[in-house]
């Protein structure tokens, strides 16, 4: 209550009258934030052809096994493959990315807030940070062509690696995420050093002062950054678009798009559920399975998100 | 200490050398080179940088670009942060939920591909709506004048990213607010002598963010139109993706990137001039 008065006699019926109007334009914006998504659910159960050419009927037919069970069962008119296979790639890209920036990002950050002299700890911190300076923009080709005659920028008759239309195309390159660093740094230099010196009297070593005792203190802006890599990696496109051309390398993402766009190449647009053939019905349904891990997480973590951005004075 | 200190820094270093910088100074040498699908790329010069500058696609990917920025700002920059400021007014408890509620993030991708099912002109929500009111016929995504504003008309109600502002505003002391009462300051008095004043630095970053972010749209004209119809949703960034992933010309459309990538500066630099100017 910090612009409605609050002070006393001041506190009258127009006041209420405000803090009304406050709470119905409030109420509105959630409204219409969250009905895009009841209509995707909605939608995503719906069997009725019908209510695809009249969509005005705001309640679901539902046939809720059926448009998910063509999915499951793969080589619908949408997607060649089952929607399992796609799940399983993004889980797997999430888990990946997840497994090998964060200790990479903590080890390095605890290191330079830590470990290192003056002198090595600013020289790594630019290093590090100076990527930060290019948009991934002017980085997607050349990362391209480097991923596909890994370690040489291209064709080749020395030995290389392609990387390209496996997961590690995606994996390799999101370990370096400055980002991370940074707020890891922030967060280790606020650590009061007498922390650490006690343990180091006792002769613990480097990496088990950090396991046991800066890990601990550091869980909410891990959690934070877990979430915050979680969701970039789940929601990223442009990159696999990229790099995972294969139809089983795919992550939702990907698949969702392509399933948008084969329903506006086929000429039928019509949507029968019993030949199998799926509509807006089925892409809504990858669109909720994409959508579901990204709320959850929220929801879950909302404590620490809110935390997180507090501490680190910018947006989730 | 010391060699416990490099042990953990070497995979950093290595991960930011060859995904990092690697990338990052290669992009400098294949702008200059002729570099596609067949045969050793070679050296030109400044040749893609001279072709670029004859290229009327790559001028109107950049003008779209622009537009898109500017109506995004125009439309949706400023919700967030109306939202935060009334969401001060209500009590704790409601403001704990209204918060999570306000901005929960829909996965750009799904949020994108929900608007294109709005906008469908046979089975879309919208179109169907219009057309039980009887409006004049509409091309939806098909209309080269409505196309880009319909692409950025979903920021509207899906939000950008707000927390910010709330927790900067929950920083600031209340008897301040209080004080001001005291001396019989109106609400819209306190919004533009306390709320905006404290808001302000944080409003220049994400002002700066969302130019820069936007300037470099790509997903969501992708998704909806792939840049048509014409060239009427042709972003800079996506000539770039065709440039490079379709027409396989990758010097060419590196050095678009790079272009890009200057006028970007550019923009940053103009912006805190003005910032500088300003306060």
């Amino acid at each position: 209550m910090a612009l409605l008065p609050a002070v006393g006699r001041k506190r009258g019926g127009k006041t209420r009258a405000a803090l009304y109007a406050i709470f119905g334009v409030l109420w509105l914006g959630v409204i219409l934030h969250l009905f895009p998504v009841y209509w995707m659910l909605v939608a995503s159960i719906e069997g009725d052809v019908q209510n695809f050419t009249h969509p005005i009927s705001f309640w679901p037919h539902p046939a809720l096994p059926q448009v998910y069970r063509i999915l499951l069962k793969g080589a619908s008119d949408l997607l060649p493959l089952p929607m399992t296979v796609y799940l399983r790639n993004s889980v797997l890209l999430a888990v990946g990315v997840m497994c090998t920036q964060i200790p990479i990002s903590i080890l390095s950050a605890y290191a330079i807030s830590r470990l290192h002299g003056r002198r090595w700890a600013r020289v790594l911190f630019l290093f590090i940070i100076g990527t930060m300076m290019i948009p991934s923009e002017v980085t997607l080709i050349p990362s391209y062509l480097i991923l596909k005659n890994f370690p040489f920028p291209s064709n080749t008759q020395l030995p290389h690696m392609d990387f390209l239309n496996t997961l590690w195309a995606v994996i390799l390159p999101s370990m370096a995420w400055a980002w991370a660093v940074l707020i890891f740094k922030g967060w280790f230099d606020s650590i009061p050093r007498e922390t650490m010196e006690a343990a180091r009297v006792d002769g613990a070593g480097e990496l088990r002062i950090l396991w046991s005792i800066v890990l601990p203190l550091s869980m909410p802006v891990i959690a934070f950054i877990g979430y915050q890599t979680f969701s970039s990696v789940w929601d990223s496109f442009t990159w696999p678009l990229i790099v995972l051309q294969n139809v089983h390398m795919w992550p939702l993402s990907v698949a969702l798009n392509s399933a948008q766009s084969a329903l506006q190449s086929s000429p039928s647009g019509q949507p029968q559920m019993s030949t199998g053939v799926l509509g807006w019905n089925g892409v809504m349904a990858l669109a909720v399975l994409q959508s579901i891990p990204v709320f959850a997480m929220f929801i879950l973590f909302r404590e620490q998100i809110v935390r997180g951005v507090k501490i680190t004075g910018l947006n989730a | 200490m010391r060699r416990a200190a490099w042990v953990m820094s070497i995979p950093a270093v290595l991960a930011f050398a060859l995904f990092g910088w690697y990338p990052m100074l290669m992009a400098f040498v294949v702008a200059f080179q002729h570099y596609t699908i067949i045969g050793a790329p070679r050296w030109v010069g400044f040749q893609n940088f001279r072709l670029l500058l004859h290229d009327g696609t790559a001028l109107i990917a950049l003008r779209n670009s622009a537009y898109f920025a500017c109506l995004t700002l125009v439309l949706t920059f400023w919700i967030p942060i109306i939202v935060a400021i009334l969401l001060m007014e209500v009590s704790e408890r409601a403001r704990r939920w209204m918060m999570i509620l306000w901005f929960i993030p829909v996965p750009g991708i799904a949020s994108t591909v929900i608007w294109k099912y709005f906008y469908d002109p046979n089975y879309g929500l919208l179109a169907s709506l219009w057309n039980r009111l009887h409006l004049p016929h509409f091309l939806w995504l098909d209309s080269t004048h409505w196309a880009m504003f319909l692409i950025v008309l979903p920021g509207l109600i899906m939000y950008g990213p707000g927390l910010v502002y709330i927790s900067t505003l929950q920083a600031v002391p209340q008897d301040l607010y209080e004080a001001a009462e005291l001396d019989g300051a109106s609400f819209l008095r306190k919004v533009f002598s306390i709320t905006l004043p404290t808001l302000r630095p944080i409003i220049t970053i994400m002002l700066l963010i969302s130019v820069i972010t936007n300037v470099q749209v790509f997903t969501q004209p992708y998704i909806m139109t792939s840049g048509g119809p014409v060239y009427a949703t042709l972003t800079a960034v996506l000539y770039i993706f065709n440039q490079a992933f379709h027409h396989l010309n990758f010097g060419y459309a590196d050095a678009l990137a790079i272009a890009l990538f200057v006028i970007l500066i550019a923009l940053v630099y103009i912006q805190r001039r003005i910032i500088r100017e300003e306060g």
